[in-house]
């Protein structure tokens, strides 16, 4: 890392986890105000954030797309991006910076671990089907997260509807139940564009357009069980607490898609 | 049991949805298995018998029970195929009612059965002074179709009885003016005269009296349809993926630069096809003109351009730069640049200086300092080889400063008959003396690997994958919402008994029913237009 990039690094990570204290101490203390600081930090770390992603393009000569790091570092901008749009459209959701502002803190936490030295693109990246690829990665898996970050607060709201000022103004729980769905609908259609680029990406690549790699398989896999949430949403009914459980439960699957799979398993497809 | 109605059972228990979540988790848990049981498919033979012999007995029992092979093995492939078998069953049987389900519930609703839907309210169509409404409101009726068609609706609005006219028209004479709208509203159609209701029953009295004009609004229609495409799509994948297994033919090819070769089986190095159909080659050449690797500060590969020329039938059909991505295609065949590595030449020539071996010679040496071996069967050599692209001395110890060839060396340990002749090294145009032979290194080239793919079955997969994707953007990013008016007589005046139901995400459409039926009464209220 350059010098710029640790600066911009350090401080967005510093807002960011300025942004979680608030946050909860903002619900916990049943304070409105504090929560509408904290999206005004939240907002100043994005734009930390983005000077980061702009200082590591400038330093490697390419996007964000190499290694834990770069993943980590490009991906949870999105995560904060639909935070932030979410309640800029709905300011009753803010109380949802408990869950997706720590997540973003410990997304660029384990990415710094991760050796983050300066690396060019190898052949294999240099397509433009690894830029749609990647965008509608990240697009569907921050829908994701957000989506169980409102099914965690719709369980949150169900349990204690009346514990919090703060939480007073949030959406009822029905609509939160079905924000959660439209937002997990949204990346299902991001997962599915993600997986067609990355077919015809590894069809210019290796030959073929499915090699049951390991992260392929993970990700087929995180496709198919939101695939099962939305057919029991749609056809059996699930509605509120299953399909809650169910939002939150799924999120394993991305955070294993996106992170374990490395860790784990050897194949073509290392990122 | 008649076989007709084992059949029917049959079919019946392939659109069960239990059946179809406990195939997807057999397959989910399936592959899920691959990341803790080693795979043959990911291991190269050698890494599979290492792992087999170190994992006795238990990777036998693996081996048994098809583990070992999972996404070739016959409970894995058919749970994959029922799975495509309950799929065709629910859209074939699903097909029709979704179908149906595009146009129904385009009717009149009477005003309690308005009351009965999940969002509904009511507005008062006063009449401004500036802004009359007509008797009874009627010319509010169209002005309310007029303004839910600028927000975007798909409406239908029609009067109830011909009698409700003739009072209006008596006074304002508007009656063949209304009349004649009715039937111009959106397509033109002209009313049902027993539309169903939004329970899907028609109703059975008449309708009231003070019910004047009924409207209907639709918005987002087509994701009806996306659900259909969507699934059709997974069947056309499934053909798409079992005719390219079939059809398939996939090899490996090693070209040299400077050298030729012919898409025919004796210029493969390998061939996999199905035994189904023959083998399948177009007989064109192609020939790598020039290989460039490129290195980041002279280790991390960051490109390699392959020039190659296609020739068929001894003309040049065209010269192309193939790199990794950008595969070279022609007659439905793709050569895909897999690997590339060293192709020193070598000449030996014997004591009276006659040539006895002149070839360049295909090494893995990619890696600094790793080792590969080749024969001289005419002199009876064996040579091993250690190549050093940019050599230097480190330590004693012969090093490379990069991969970039910029002072090849060779460290060659020459043997013949089990016994070392001659070790030592040798530079680029450098010759050294193997016993009573002379061993030169005289040029050094790339050689590079294809993966060679005909797959005619491709096409019908990405089809497939696009129109799947079409269908899912068709059922989510639209969400289907109707809206249901009755135009009645009540206290004061005419009202609007106005109700909406959305086929998902139906507490955001209360949220936006509201926000529509505020908009709707201030607009009423400012004089509607």
């Amino acid at each position: 890392m350059d010098s710029a990039e640790v600066v911009f690094f350090w401080v967005t990570e510093g807002l960011y986890l300025t942004a979680s204290l608030v946050f909860l101490s903002g619900v916990a203390f049943r304070r409105e105000k504090w929560l509408r600081g904290a999206v005004i930090i939240a907002l100043i770390g994005l734009l930390a954030h983005t000077a980061t992603i702009a200082a590591r393009w400038t330093a490697t000569g390419h996007p964000p797309v190499r290694g834990d790091y770069e993943n980590t570092l490009a991906g949870a901008w999105p995560i904060v991006g639909v935070f932030l749009f979410l309640q800029w459209r709905r300011p009753n959701l803010k109380i949802l910076g408990t869950v997706v502002m720590p997540f973003a803190v410990i997304m660029l936490g384990y990415g710094v671990m991760r050796s983050p030295q300066l690396a060019p693109l190898p052949p294999a990246f240099q397509s433009y089907w690894l830029w749609v690829h990647i965008a509608f990665a990240w697009m569907a898996y921050s829908a994701y997260v957000v989506a169980g970050g409102l099914a965690g607060l719709f369980l949150w709201r169900e349990r204690s509807p009346a514990k919090t000022d703060a939480g007073q103004d949030a959406p009822p729980a029905p609509v939160l139940d079905d924000l959660s769905y439209r937002l997990i609908t949204c990346g299902f259609i991001a997962d599915s564009a993600m997986m067609v680029a990355g077919a015809i990406w590894a069809n210019s690549l290796w030959g073929s357009y499915w090699s049951w790699d390991p992260i392929q398989v993970w990700a087929l896999i995180s496709w198919l069980i939101y695939g099962v949430y939305i057919h029991l949403r749609a056809t059996l009914g699930w509605r509120r607490q299953r399909a809650a459980w169910l939002a939150v439960g799924n999120l394993a699957t991305v955070i294993i898609s996106f992170f374990g799979v490395n860790l784990l398993a050897a194949g073509l497809h290392v990122f | 049991m008649s076989s007709r109605s084992q059949l029917v059972q049959f079919w019946r228990a392939l659109q069960s949805r239990d059946l179809a979540f406990i195939l997807l988790a057999v397959i989910a848990g399936a592959v899920m298995l691959t990341l803790l049981i080693p795979q043959r498919s990911h291991l190269s033979p050698a890494q599979y018998a290492a792992w087999r012999e170190g994992a006795r007995p238990l990777g036998g029992w693996l081996e048994t029970f098809g583990l070992t092979d999972i996404y070739s093995s016959w409970w894995f492939l058919t749970t994959v195929a029922l799975v495509l078998v309950s799929t065709l069953a629910c859209t074939v049987t699903r097909f029709g009612q979704e179908l149906r389900r595009v146009g129904r519930d385009w009717g009149r609703l009477r005003r309690e059965e308005i009351e009965r839907l999940p969002e509904h309210g009511d507005v008062f169509l006063r009449q401004a002074q500036d802004a009359p409404l007509g008797p009874l409101g009627t010319q509010g009726l169209r002005r309310v179709a007029r303004w839910l068609e600028s927000k975007g609706w798909l409406v239908r609005w029609e009067l109830a009885q011909p009698q409700a006219l003739d009072t209006a028209s008596a006074i304002s004479g508007e009656q063949s003016v209304i009349a004649s709208e009715a039937k111009q509203s959106v397509g033109g159609v002209v009313p049902d005269p027993a539309p169903a209701s939004a329970s899907g029953t028609r109703p059975t009295t008449a309708f009231q009296d003070t019910e004047i004009g009924y409207i209907f609004a639709d918005k987002g229609w087509a994701s009806s349809l996306g659900s259909i495409v969507f699934h059709l799509s997974l069947l056309v994948i499934a053909l798409g993926v079992v005719y390219s297994q079939v059809v398939r033919q996939e090899g490996s090819m090693i070209i040299t630069e400077g050298t030729t070769v012919t898409e025919q089986r004796p210029d493969y190095l390998m061939i996999k096809k199905m035994p189904l159909l023959g083998e399948d080659y177009r007989a064109f050449q192609v020939r790598l003109d020039r290989f460039v690797p490129t290195y980041h500060q002279g280790w991390t590969p960051v490109d390699a351009v392959a020039e190659m020329t296609i020739l068929d039938e001894g003309r040049t059909i065209r010269r192309q730069v193939v790199r990794v991505n950008e595969p070279l295609e022609y007659k439905g065949v793709s050569f895909v640049m897999e690997q590339y590595g060293f192709a020193p030449q070598f000449i030996l020539k014997g004591p009276a200086g006659e040539e006895i071996f002149n070839n360049y010679v295909n090494l893995v040496v990619a890696e600094p300092g790793s080792a590969d071996s080749f024969e001289v069967a005419e002199a009876g050599l064996s040579i091993r080889t250690r190549f050093f692209p940019h050599q230097a001395e480190e330590e004693g110890s012969l090093t490379t400063l990069s991969l970039e060839p910029k002072n090849p060396v060779f460290d060659l340990q020459v043997s013949r008959g089990g016994q070392v002749v001659f070790a030592g090294t040798v530079g680029l145009n450098q010759s050294v003396s193997v016993g009573e032979y002379t061993l030169s290194f005289a040029d050094l080239d790339y050689w590079a690997t294809f993966r060679v793919i005909k797959d005619p079955g491709m096409w019908l997969v990405f089809l497939g994958l696009w129109v799947g994707l079409g269908g899912l953007v068709l059922r989510y990013l639209y969400n289907r919402r109707r809206l249901w008016g009755c135009l009645y007589q009540g206290a004061g005046g005419p009202w609007l008994a106005l109700g909406g139901r959305a086929e998902q995400f139906g507490a955001i459409f209360g949220e936006e029913f509201q926000r529509l039926l505020a908009e709707l009464r201030k607009e009423v209220s400012s004089g509607l237009r």
